[in-house]
Formats: C-alpha cells, structure tokens, sequence
C-alpha cells in the first residue's frame, strides 16, 4: 500500500509545556542524534493522551488530551534556514487521525533548535505536560553500514 | 537538493505487505512492574540473524467483530493477560542492534496497532539487523492488576 514507508530509524522526542500562554513558543532540545549531518526526517507521528495512544512520556509527563492538541501548531527548520512545515497543526501528525498513515514529508535535515511547538489556544492544555512526537529518519551512512 | 535514491531493495518492499518470515514474540511486564523500569525480550537466534522488515503490535482488543488478534489467554498463566490498549499506552518500545544502536528508541507501543488506526496494517518497517535480547518494554504506568503479555508479530528475512 502505497504511504505505507520504509523506515530505518526512529525517535521519540518529549517536550515540557512549561506555559500554556497563547503564543508560548517551545524550542525542541538539541538532539545528538538528529543533529548529525546525514539525518533526513522521512516522517513525523504525533501523539495524545487517549487508550489507544499514548498516556505518559520516558520523562514521565501526562500527555496532552486530544482536545489539547488541537491547540498547538508545529514548525520544522532545515539547515538551510527554510521553513519546511510552518504552523502545521499537531494532530495533523496524528496517525490515528489520517486513517491510520504517519504524515510523510520530503526528506530533509531539520534543525532541532530552530524547530519548535507554538501554543495557540492553550484553554484544554496543562503546563506540566508533555507533548510526543516521533520522528522517523534515515542516515546513508548508517544505511550502507547496516546492508555490510 | 541532491535527489535521494533509494536502494533497490528498499523500493522493492514499498508494495505492502511482502511477508517473507512472521513469528511471534513477547514481552511481559508483571504486575511487579514500577514507572521507568525496562524490561526485555528473550533473544531469539532466528531474529538476531535477519534483517527485521516491520513489527506490528497485537492488542487483546476486540474491534468489532475483528477478534483475530486474541490469543489463547488460558494458556497464560493464573492472573495474566494479554495487554489491551489501555495499558499499551504507558508502554514504549525500544529496538537495539548488535552495536547497542536504538534503531528505534522510545516509539508508543500504541503506535504499531492496526486497531487503534482505523484498521490500516500498521506495520512499520525497519528493514535493519536488531538484537531482540538488547531491546524492551519502557513501563510508565502504576504496577498493574494482573501480569500483562504484550504480544508482536514480527516480519524478517534471513541476510542471505
């Protein structure tokens, strides 16, 4: 089935909403992983707090309702400074909500630190809570090492 | 931008599903089980020889009338079953080769259940070596009422 992709790695990545203020902007931590240079993100799943998803992060923090998600847009930044996925909506990554195929972009490297989760409506989040997404990537160099 | 090739191969397995091996494997958090504390598959020479295609995670679940990833819970032992869901929603997976690489590090468990996205076969694809005695269960809940079997099918192929 075609959307269905290939993937040689993947990482999970949790980020503390410390404010829930409209407009509380939240960097994506440095990553040593991600932040090699022959990193290209394949494709990005988000995640909320239901049964079927996910209820706490490997910190430990509650994650965000499905309400709450809804409040929050994405930007991606790739090492040319270009914005890659600018205000995508959060649970518009959300699998479940696009019958079940992770969101797949084009691949490119992203910049942690330039990246980041906007709050735009923060009436259903929580500060304290975490929000999970997960990013599915290649390296060539490993993917030649790993066929040896 | 530099256009991207993919191997032969890997263009090859974009047609899905292309099962060459299947079995099954499991994972069980018992009931002991504490927030943050890992716990690991037994290896499996079979696995640890291949190169793994895709893992799909089998929830006790029953979606309608789709009962077919229940297995046999008598078979399991007294105060077991096998995890539903729920309680895969504290769970996270982590897959290491020979290396000690994550080749997958900290992915929901929830996230490779078909049931739980609209029925589509959620398998994900790694196409990569994995030694299943360095991979585990992240256990974020309370200690659970009874021992939980969490229950994958996964898809490989021998190197050669």
């Amino acid at each position: 089935m075609y959307g269905i992709p290939v993937y040689l790695f993947t990482l999970g990545i949790e980020l503390q909403l410390n404010s829930i203020a409209q407009g509380t902007i939240i960097q994506f931590p440095d990553n040593p992983i991600l932040r090699e240079p022959n990193i290209l993100i394949h494709s990005v799943e988000s995640y909320v707090n239901t049964t079927t998803g996910l209820t706490k992060t490997p910190g430990g923090l509650t994650v965000i309702s499905q309400n709450g998600g809804t409040g929050l847009l994405i930007n991606f930044v790739d090492d040319k400074n270009q914005n890659r996925i600018f205000n995508h909506p959060y649970m518009a990554f959300n699998a479940p909500s696009n019958n079940g195929v992770p969101r797949e972009v084009s691949p490119f490297r992203m910049v942690m630190q330039k990246s980041s989760v906007q709050v735009v409506d923060g009436t259903n989040l929580t500060a304290g809570q975490g929000i999970y997404l997960v990013f599915n990537y290649s390296t060539l160099a490993l993917r030649n090492e790993h066929k040896k | 931008m530099k256009k991207i090739i993919l191997p032969v191969e890997e263009k090859n397995l974009q047609n899905f599903p292309r099962i060459y091996f299947q079995k099954q494997i499991v994972c069980v958090i018992p009931t002991t089980a504490q927030a943050g504390q890992l716990f690991y598959f037994n290896p499996d020479g079979n696995i640890d020889n291949s190169i793994v295609l895709g893992l799909q995670f089998l929830p006790q679940d029953n979606v309608g009338s789709k009962t077919y990833f229940l297995v046999n819970n008598n078979a399991l032992p007294p105060n077991s079953k096998q995890s539903p869901n729920a309680d895969a929603s504290y769970t996270l997976i982590t897959l290491k080769n020979k290396k000690d690489e994550a080749i997958v590090q900290d992915y929901p468990v929830n996230g490779l259940a078909n049931v739980v996205n609209a029925n589509v076969n959620r398998v994900v694809r790694y196409h990569t070596e994995i030694c299943l005695k360095k991979c585990f269960l992240q256990w974020q809940g309370n200690a659970p009422a009874q021992n939980l079997y969490f229950y994958f099918s996964i898809f490989y192929k021998p190197k050669n």
